[in-house]
């Protein structure tokens, strides 16, 4: 797949020349210019304790955010890669100050310094870590919180209304769909609504079941019932326009179990070895966890035990323990595999990193559009001509859109079946080969019984045009990989 | 000290003493008032939080769906039955010329099929028109009229469950408001909280599923310190359903107590039954108070005429003219009267008004947001926004009725407090002694601070079948009352297909699109208009029935009271001497019954020491 990332590099030099002289939009496209070399940036956000910090510190594979019971991010921070672990805050003025890390202690390695939130614009985190080399993670303040100021730090972030939004792509936490959610991921999409850019809707947001353990009473079958309800989710239309999909997700156990202890370890141990009704009646609720009476396992070690993997992953450890994995290393992989969170990392390399240039010249191309449109200058009237032929051209693109068209608005005047069978067949075709989780006995399509269909459809005159114009780009999509054997 | 049972009955031998048929109807009203109490308590908060558990934990028994993708779609009443059962109710067309007065339609199902008729799932939004699902059980908890009703969960994707919970909210006696252990408020619940608890104050906060999360107490402190900080001076309180189900099965008292639901069921028996029960019983002491006011009417002026035959022109000069001010009561020219009729009249108007404007901008804004996009592909996003800003807006103006009609009947107590008051200071019974005290007896209960409209409330509570006279939207009529907009989405959705397939031009694609907003709040607004008009002019009757009768029995008082007084004229020595003690002793055992009625409409015993 080539060719759109190159156009919008070169449109960005293009728009570079027409700004010559003019400080404040030149600024603007060097930004852009800027930002196109950076690796992409994924926002993790969602209402407030959704589980966002818990998450990002298990897809760092290190407890870097801090996370409690209460709400406790309350400004976002940004994490980047770079050759050592270093923290500084920007403060509203701008200017930055270094903030001391500390080592061990097992809580957060650094904090705000004594600054209050309200005078802090962002943090910045760089970390050693190869996932960040990929893409730069961002923790967000929650929304809905009855801290309206932090809650304002996310929105301004991730709502593209009226400027260029922050970030490329969004992690996004749900527990439930609330209607809060809604309106954040509508807020995200808000600019591409109305726009020739609207189709594009719901290709950069992952939906996450978070908490995913604690349904159905934190049974030892929380997972498989999250799983169900996060197909539901997926499946529900005002979602599915707003996502690409929702993954469950156990942040709490993931977190746990990529930072497990050889203590953790012993504990899961030690009380995967009681008898059944002496865990059973530990685990009855995580009062009793942690006040039962019981000399094996002191309740200093229960109360850290529960606090790192909390009741389902006490009691998935212990299941897993009695079933084998009882090496350290067998059990935090078991644990974090339970867990959902290589489902969510797979999704995120395929989709965000594989199409990240993509996404990022999207970005960019959203950009310049807005720094076109509110400096009108000589050459600028031509530039947007090419943005817009850009837009048109880039048949990656358009297919990118066109998915984001079908699971919204379907194909007027052709049966369901069909809806799916094109949305499987651009999913199949997009870069990284998509992310959605491949359905048991799923081939791939037979291209050429695929181009013959969509032939048929774009020549019936008595279909609706946009129907037709849909069946054409999958036609096309079709002759590309059957010309070209994609790897 | 007396029961309230004791005090009625005396209280319905004098009125058979005093031959008045009007007012031992009004005491029969109250006795079963008393009697077959309804006290009826929601459960309400956002969706998945455990409300439906938390009711199946208190009435042990699996009655409202539970599951992990299970919500709520209709609400589910429980009250106390002898057998268990269940039935749906749907609203029923009025009867002709009774437009304003909701009727229902009641269909008995098995109990176990409650689950299929109120979950999202097998009745997604609704779309069977339920109004509820009442079932009834044999339960201790609820034997004293305790009803709980589980909500619809707000906060979800369809807004409507908030308007039709906030609509629903006027007829209850207390809410509890659920929230799980897993995070501390967020905005939007304290904001529901808040505005919930103006349409029914008697509020207590539940937290439940504490048997997940290890920091709830930390969760616990945090949220009491979000209700101190919002003013919202309510008891929290921490429970896990799972713990008290299997505390229930395994016979764990020790379990029990840690559910929590000791302290919740504490709080439904003494805060919620007991306070309703110390109600009720001001509410018959009352009544009680009102007979004893009227016999005294009745009787005093006799027993001063034939003490004092000489102020005998005097005293029937009196009555004649506190008869006639008793007459004009009645009438409709009376003060009580046209403050009712105006003011009624005024909220009608502000009511249309202010709904209009509401609509009206709503659709300007729809209208905006139309000309900026393309109305063939935002169409759903449109409507669904449009939806709900309706909805919101009429939630509002629900609110506001509500408040203005509580304002109104507040200013009509008032008035005609003070215009009965002075038809009996107007009579100078002479030298009977400290009659014009006793006979404003109201004033006893004033001083326990109930005031005029709350008098007025409690009194008449649960005499209309349950529904409370100021609920606006009569309870879940309200919900009814939402169904006809739902229903005009129709119009839109049939515009959506309309839009899709005829391949317009955009801008006449924007024109059919603003055609269809402006249509759909036109007929909003015609709706709402006519619904709100109904069910004001419902309350506006039943207030001034209320006082017509208060009126009346206070005329037939003081007619009564003429007649004798002139008999007493010509009265027999042994006439007289029969009479004068009897009639002594007939006002002396009003005083020992207005004794009884102050007593028990006192300030109200914690119910905890009444059953001691």
């Amino acid at each position: 797949m080539t060719g759109t990332p190159d156009a919008v590099r070169a449109l960005v030099d293009r728009a570079a020349r027409v700004y010559d002289g003019a400080p404040g939009p030149a600024a603007q496209v060097r930004a852009v210019r800027d930002r196109l070399a950076e690796p992409i940036r994924v926002a993790v956000a969602g209402k407030v304790k959704a589980g966002k910090s818990t998450l990002l510190n298990a897809l760092l594979g290190e407890r870097i955010a801090a996370t409690d019971a209460g709400e406790c991010t309350m400004v976002t921070t940004w994490y980047r890669h770079g050759p050592a672990p270093s923290a500084s805050l920007v403060l509203a003025d701008g200017s930055r100050e270094g903030l001391a890390l500390r080592r061990a202690s097992g809580g957060p390695p650094f904090d705000l310094g004594g600054r209050q939130p309200g005078e802090v614009a962002w943090v910045e985190v760089t970390w050693p870590l190869p996932i960040l080399e990929q893409l730069t993670l961002i923790d967000t303040p929650g929304i809905g919180s009855l801290t309206r100021e932090a809650s304002q730090r996310t929105l301004d972030l991730v709502r593209t209304e009226g400027g260029t939004a922050g970030v490329d792509a969004l992690v996004y936490l749900m527990r439930h769909r609330h209607a809060a959610d809604l309106e954040l991921l509508h807020g995200f999409h808000a600019d591409t609504r109305t726009s020739a850019l609207k189709d594009d809707a719901a290709l950069n947001v992952i939906g996450v079941l978070s908490r995913a353990d604690e349904l159905g009473e934190q049974g030892i079958d929380a997972m498989l019932r999250a799983q169900e309800l996060a197909d539901t989710y997926a499946r529900d239309p005002e979602v599915r326009q707003l996502c690409r999909g929702v993954l469950p997700v156990a942040g709490l156990l993931a977190q746990g179990a990529q930072t497990m202890t050889h203590d953790d370890f012993i504990a899961v141990l030690r009380f995967a070895e009681l008898p059944k009704p002496r865990r059973d009646r530990l685990t009855l609720s995580a009062s009793r966890f942690v006040g039962e009476d019981e000399p094996s396992l002191d309740a200093a070690a229960r109360a850290a035990l529960l606090e790192r993997l909390g009741l389902f992953g006490v009691r998935l450890g212990a299941a897993l323990v009695r079933m084998g994995f009882d090496t350290p290393a067998a059990l935090a992989e078991e644990l974090t595999r339970r867990s959902g969170l290589p489902a969510l990392q797979e999704a995120l390399r395929a989709s965000y990193a594989s199409s990240a240039e993509l996404l990022k010249a999207r970005s960019a191309l959203q950009a310049l559009t807005r720094i076109v449109a509110a400096h009108p200058r000589a050459g600028s009237a031509e530039l947007e001509e090419a943005l817009d032929e850009a837009f048109g051209s880039a048949a990656d693109l358009r297919e990118l859109h066109l998915l984001a068209r079908l699971r919204r608005d379907g194909l007027p005047g052709l049966p369901d079946a069909d809806v799916e069978r094109a949305v499987r067949l651009l999913e199949w075709a997009a870069p990284g080969r998509a992310w959605t989780p491949r359905r048991r006995g799923e081939t791939d399509p037979d291209l050429g019984a695929e181009l013959g269909a969509w032939r048929g459809v774009a020549n019936d005159p008595l279909l609706p045009h946009g129907t037709r114009q849909a069946a054409e780009t999958l036609g096309r999509l079709c002759e590309r990989f059957m010309s070209a054997p994609s790897g | 000290m007396v029961t309230v049972e004791k005090m009625l009955e005396h209280a319905d031998v004098m009125v058979a003493r005093a031959e008045r048929p009007d007012l031992a109807q009004r005491l029969a009203n109250a006795s079963r008032r008393w009697q077959d109490p309804s006290i009826r308590v929601f459960v309400v908060g956002e969706f998945k939080q455990g409300k439906s558990t938390l009711v199946n934990a208190l009435i042990n028994a699996p009655l409202c769906p539970v599951g992990t993708d299970v919500t709520t779609s209709v609400a589910t009443m429980v009250s106390a039955g002898d057998e268990p059962s269940a039935e749906l109710v749907y609203s029923a067309p009025s009867l002709p010329g009774h437009e304003e007065a909701p009727r229902l339609r009641r269909v008995p199902i098995p109990i176990d099929e409650v689950a299929q008729h109120v979950s999202q799932r097998h009745n997604p939004d609704n779309t069977s028109h339920l109004l509820y699902v009442h079932a009834r059980l044999p339960r201790p908890l609820l034997a004293d009229g305790l009803t709980l009703v589980d909500t619809p969960g707000v906060g979800g994707l369809n807004s409507s469950h908030a308007a039709a919970t906030m609509s629903a909210l006027p007829q209850a006696d207390a809410l509890l408001f659920v929230s799980d252990g897993s995070a501390e408020y967020s905005d939007a619940e304290l904001e529901f909280l808040a505005a919930a608890l103006r349409l029914c104050p008697n509020a207590a906060a539940v937290m439940t599923k504490t048997d997940l999360y290890p920091e709830w107490r930390r969760i616990v402190e945090i949220n009491r310190g979000h209700l101190a900080r919002a003013g919202l001076a309510m008891p929290l309180i921490p429970v896990s359903a799972r713990l008290r189900l299997i505390a229930a099965r395994t016979n764990d008292a020790t379990l029990n107590e840690e559910s929590g639901f000791s302290a919740l069921v504490r709080h439904l028996r003494l805060d919620v039954v007991g306070n309703a029960r110390a109600l009720g019983a001001t509410a018959a002491a009352n009544d009680v108070m009102g007979v004893v006011e009227n016999l005294r009417a009745q009787w005093q002026p006799e027993l001063a005429a034939y003490n004092d035959p000489q102020s005998l022109p005097r005293i029937t000069a009196e009555l004649d003219t506190a008869k006639a001010r008793a007459q004009e009561l009645k009438e409709r020219s009376s003060r009580w009267q046209i403050t009712l009729s105006d003011g009624i009249a005024d909220i009608v108007s502000d009511l249309e008004h202010d709904l209009r404007e509401r609509l009206r901008a709503v659709g300007r804004e729809a209208e905006a947001s139309i000309d900026m996009g393309d109305p063939g592909q935002d169409w759903e996003q449109v409507t669904a926004w449009l939806d709900e800003r309706i909805q919101l807006a009429l939630s509002e103006t629900f609110v506001w009725a509500e408040d203005s009609l509580a304002w109104l009947a507040d200013q009509v107590a008032q008035h005609f407090e003070a215009s009965a008051h002075d038809t009996l200071v107007g009579i100078d019974v002479g030298n009977t002694g400290g009659l014009l005290d006793r006979v404003t007896g109201l004033g006893d209960l004033d001083r326990h601070e109930v005031s005029p409209l709350q008098k007025v409330l409690i009194g008449m509570r649960g005499s209309y079948g349950g529904v409370l006279m100021f609920g606006l939207l009569t309870g879940f009529a309200g919900m009814a009352l939402l169904n006809p907009i739902s229903l005009g989405a129709g119009i839109l959705l049939g515009g959506r297909t309309y839009l899709d397939d005829k391949e317009n031009r955009l801008r006449a694609r924007r024109a059919e699109a603003k055609n269809l907003v402006r249509r759909r709040i036109d007929d909003t607004i015609f709706q709402v208009n006519k619904n709100l008009k109904d069910r004001l002019r419902w309350a506006q009757r039943q207030i001034r029935d209320h006082y017509t009768t208060v009126a009346s029995e206070l005329h037939t008082s003081l007619a009564e009271s003429m007649k004798v007084a002139v008999a007493t004229a010509t009265a027999s020595k042994v006439e007289r001497e029969r009479r004068v003690p009897w009639l002594t002793k007939q006002l002396s055992l009003l005083d020992q019954l207005a004794r009884e009625a102050a007593e028990l409409g006192g300030p109200l015993p914690r119910p905890a020491e009444a059953s001691a």
